[in-house]
């Protein structure tokens, strides 16, 4: 790539005239109004620099509302907390698994952590003294929020910090996880809590966002697996609604400021659905896919299963996060269903178009409210007007601005310009089941500005604008981070579109080892790995099995037609799922779940 | 404990005339191995939302009535508690979830014959779902007045710990569900289980235990004798001549600590 500079991954505004950006591992604090960078990592000391290397890159940024404090963290479980002021590394904590989202509370003294395991913690801002020294890997915790806090790395000054061997250390320092530890199975220790965080509360499923309303009082959190649920907050255990209605993940979140009690969420859904967050009551969708989709520039590529299952990307201790690096096509999947073989599977990679909202903000245009989101791997910002509760029947407008790069990040400021960030070194590209970006052969880096600024019209259209502003001319420029090409094919900018979207269409739980329970569950393609399990079930004993549950399901017939006097309604609704089941070799999921409902219906 | 992966044929419901034995399934041809990972993405078939599901098609002879479930048996295996509810309770809704395919399946089969054969039961019904992640998509708030956990999968290794079916976090969605008053029936024939799930039910803000005599004193007797009795796990312990604990709590409120 002939640019060698980091893309900036994130940038965020303050109300006083700062902002920060984030681009490779690197983050710098830019004065607004002059333009001057007040202070960045690249000036730091080596240790930190070497540290914030082996972290990688930065995947999140959160500020207090004062700015006195940020806290980031990149792709190890570290989280960082800096002081604003300088970009002063305070102390770094490692979180029992990896974060997915944080933020302070209002008086900033709180963090709260949403992780991939699906759990919320929260921490106080700095982590308490420690009172006794751990000692060791511990050879029985009986407690069971065990409060030992190994992790945590004081540090004073920055310059002189030590705090650097995040992912390495971890290892030995944290052995509730491994494979062999020291627990016994009477430990009632529901949840590993490595730095002495409060439990909220916890979904099974993969956060992948939250916020807190505006008075702090409830959290919202979001997953892999549709659901919003509103909480109270700090008594996260009691959930006050969920916000259901979703058919597949949801990725963001955003309250508008001037209606506090209005949610908006964007994710794998074709809508931007709206609602009312107390009531869990869903009162809009914006149907946006169809205007976004020819924009969506970077494809996820479909997962190719090489090793056994499961196998494949588990972590040490992560179970959830195993199974979800993997692709799956929002929509059905296409072609070879049924006998391809996986080398044909493994030839024929058919891009998809993965639809993973990454963010929604709100702009307020003469008293009117406009939605602005982006779209992971989207060349284009989106706008449209809030929907009108009188008019829901017209088709919103969804107003586009294309800048022939992926968008990244955006932000609003003061006065309500959009501040956009592009991946210039990409035009077109996919995904890798594992996250990496490749790019298309077509693709090509640009000279392009990384930042780009939008004005937002009280209609929702979009216009590129280029203020004199000292800010955008730093961002374009001075903030450019020089990036080695190993460096940038570590951003893996796109992995969402690979890890959110759900991986069941291979073999299904557990049902392995008594034949084709796990084959009728898979899905179209793919379910020919697991070979020897076909040959095992198209023998003889699947046919008993088979035979066997026929047999008492055709007495069940045979004597509902009795009873009702031979009704041809009684018999049909037996007929397709007779079907089903002898064409299980098809293993349509769907299929078997109709197969269910009939056998209900006809009861 | 290989003795989990096997279970037991020929615990068939007692009550069953000579012909509607054979239209009941066998359990033999419906097995499948005890443990289901409760994390990963299984293909299932599941509601957006409790609007979004239709009872009528579980409950065919309560359609109109509005009726929707009460009771939930979680992880209810090969049904027995359910059938054994049924007749106890013929006008509260049961519904069970079981993740592994091929017991949901047994059940449904088991229901359908025992609707067919002597027109009862018709006030049950099973649902293939994994409740650790989507039993809110299934019950709307408070709209449960019992829980069972009977003899749920006990995770033996630490490790798997956090696929326990009762854990700290998963309890607010089990409060979530219960309507107050509500209560939560556990019980196991694994002691560590049990001390878990009792300690974190304890530990949990929005339950308070309840002893069995005060249940028999509320008229729910008929509840803890099926609890112990009726399920194919809790027979198999009996022959077995193992002990079963029981841990039982009620659902309550409690207001915002400010």
């Amino acid at each position: 790539m002939s640019d060698s500079h980091f893309p900036h991954s994130l940038l965020l505004f303050s109300d006083s005239g700062k902002a920060l950006v984030a681009s490779g591992q690197h983050i710098q604090l830019v004065d607004t109004r002059t333009g001057d960078i007040l202070s960045s990592t690249l000036n730091a000391s080596d240790e930190l620099k070497t540290s914030l290397l082996k972290s990688g890159p930065i995947r999140f940024i959160a500020v207090d509302k004062s700015w006195t404090h940020l806290l980031t963290f990149s792709d190890d479980k570290m989280l960082k907390v800096w002081k604003a002021e300088g970009l002063e590394l305070l102390h770094e904590r490692e979180l029992p698994k990896r974060p997915t989202s944080a933020a302070f509370t209002k008086d900033g003294q709180t963090i709260v952590v949403a992780d991939k395991f699906g759990d919320v913690f929260s921490y106080p801002l700095h982590p308490a003294p420690l009172v006794e020294e751990p000692t060791q890997p511990q050879p029985q915790e009986e407690e069971k929020e065990e409060p030992v806090q190994p992790a945590e790395v004081i540090v004073a000054e920055p310059e002189q910090k030590p705090a650097t061997k995040g992912k390495r250390k971890r290892k030995p320092k944290n052995p509730n996880h491994h494979e062999n530890p020291p627990h016994a199975r009477d430990s009632v220790e529901s949840h590993t809590n490595t730095s002495g965080g409060t439990l909220v509360l916890g979904h099974t499923s993969l956060l992948t966002s939250f916020l807190f309303s505006q008075d702090d009082k409830y959290i919202i959190t979001t997953d892999r697996d549709e659901h919003i649920r509103v909480s109270w907050y700090p008594q996260g255990y009691i959930i006050e609604s969920f916000c259901l209605g979703c058919s597949r993940f949801v990725s963001c979140l955003h309250i508008p400021k001037s209606q506090p009690s209005v949610l908006i969420s964007g994710g794998g859904d074709p809508e931007i659905k709206v609602w009312d967050w107390h009531s869990g009551q869903l009162k809009h969708d914006i149907p946006v896919f169809e205007h976004v989709k020819e924009y969506i520039q970077v494809k996820a590529q479909p997962y190719v299963r090489k090793r056994g299952r499961g196998k494949i990307l588990v972590g040490e201790d992560d179970p959830m996060n195993g199974e979800k690096e993997a692709t799956e096509e929002v929509e059905p999947a296409p072609a070879h269903s049924e006998t391809g073989t996986p080398a044909v599977e493994e030839s024929s990679p058919q891009e998809e178009t993965i639809f993973v909202v990454n963010k929604i903000e709100t702009v307020e245009r003469e008293g009117k409210l406009i939605i602005v989101f982006s779209v992971i791997g989207a060349t284009a910002l989106f706008a449209t007007p809030f929907p009108d509760s009188s008019d829901s029947s017209n088709p919103p407008t969804i107003h586009t601005l294309d800048f022939g790069h992926p968008i990244l990040d955006f932000t609003l400021d003061a006065d309500g310009l959009v501040w956009v960030t592009i991946d210039r070194n990409l035009t077109k590209g996919s995904v890798s089941w594992d996250g990496k970006t490749i790019p298309d052969a077509s693709s090509s880096s640009s000279t392009e500005t990384p930042v780009k600024v939008v004005e937002v019209k009280s209609d929702g259209s979009l216009t590129g604008v280029t203020p004199d502003s000292k800010l955008l001319n730093t961002l374009n420029a001075a903030c450019l981070v020089p990036a080695s090409s190993d460096g940038l094919s570590k951003l893996n900018l796109y992995s969402s579109l690979t890890s959110l979207p759900k991986n069941n269409r291979g073999e299904e739980d557990g049902g392995d080892e008594n034949g084709h329970e796990g084959e009728q569950n898979q899905g179209q393609k793919k379910q020919k790995q697991k070979q020897q399990q076909s040959r095992r079930d198209l023998g003889p004993g699947r046919g008993k099995k088979e035979e066997g549950k026929m047999k008492s399901k055709i007495a069940v017939l045979e004597k509902k037609k009795q009873v009702q006097g031979g009704g041809s309604g009684t018999a049909t609704p037996a007929e397709p799922e007779d079907n089903e089941r002898e064409t299980k070799r098809s293993r349509s999921d769907a299929g078997d779940a109709e197969a269910e409902d009939v056998t209900m219906n006809d009861a | 404990m290989p003795k989990r992966k096997r279970t037991a044929a020929g615990t068939q419901a007692a009550d069953q005339t000579a012909e509607s034995k054979k239209l009941l399934p066998q359990k033999r041809f419906y097995r499948q191995r005890a443990h289901a990972n409760p994390f990963s993405d299984h293909a299932l078939d599941y509601p957006k939302s409790p609007q979004h599901m239709n009872w009528d098609t579980h409950y065919p002879a309560f359609v109109g009535t509005g009726r929707t479930p009460e009771f939930a048996d979680i992880g209810c295996g090969f049904g027995g508690l359910m059938i054994a509810l049924a007749t106890l309770y013929p006008d509260v809704l049961v519904l069970g979830m079981e993740i592994r395919v091929q017991v949901s399946q047994y059940v449904q089969d088991r229901i359908s014959a025992l609707r067919t054969a002597d027109n009862t039961h018709q006030n049950v019904s099973i649902v293939r779902a994994n409740a650790m992640k989507f039993l809110p998509n299934y019950f709307p708030k408070a709209s449960l007045s019992a829980l069972f956990f009977l003899f749920p999968d006990p995770h033996f290794k630490h490790r798997k710990h956090k696929a326990r079916i009762i854990s700290p976090t998963l309890l607010a969605e089990y409060a979530y569900v219960l309507r107050p008053g509500g209560i939560v029936y556990t019980i196991t024939d694994v002691k560590d289980l049990h001390v878990w799930m009792r300690t974190h039910l304890e530990e949990f803000p929005l339950f308070e235990p309840i002893s069995e005599e005060a249940l028999r004193e509320e008229g729910k007797g008929n509840i803890v004798d099926a609890v112990y009795k009726s399920t194919e796990e809790g027979q198999k312990v009996e022959r077995n001549k193992g002990e079963k604990w029981l841990a039982c709590f009620k659902r309550i409120e409690v207001p915002r600590v400010e």
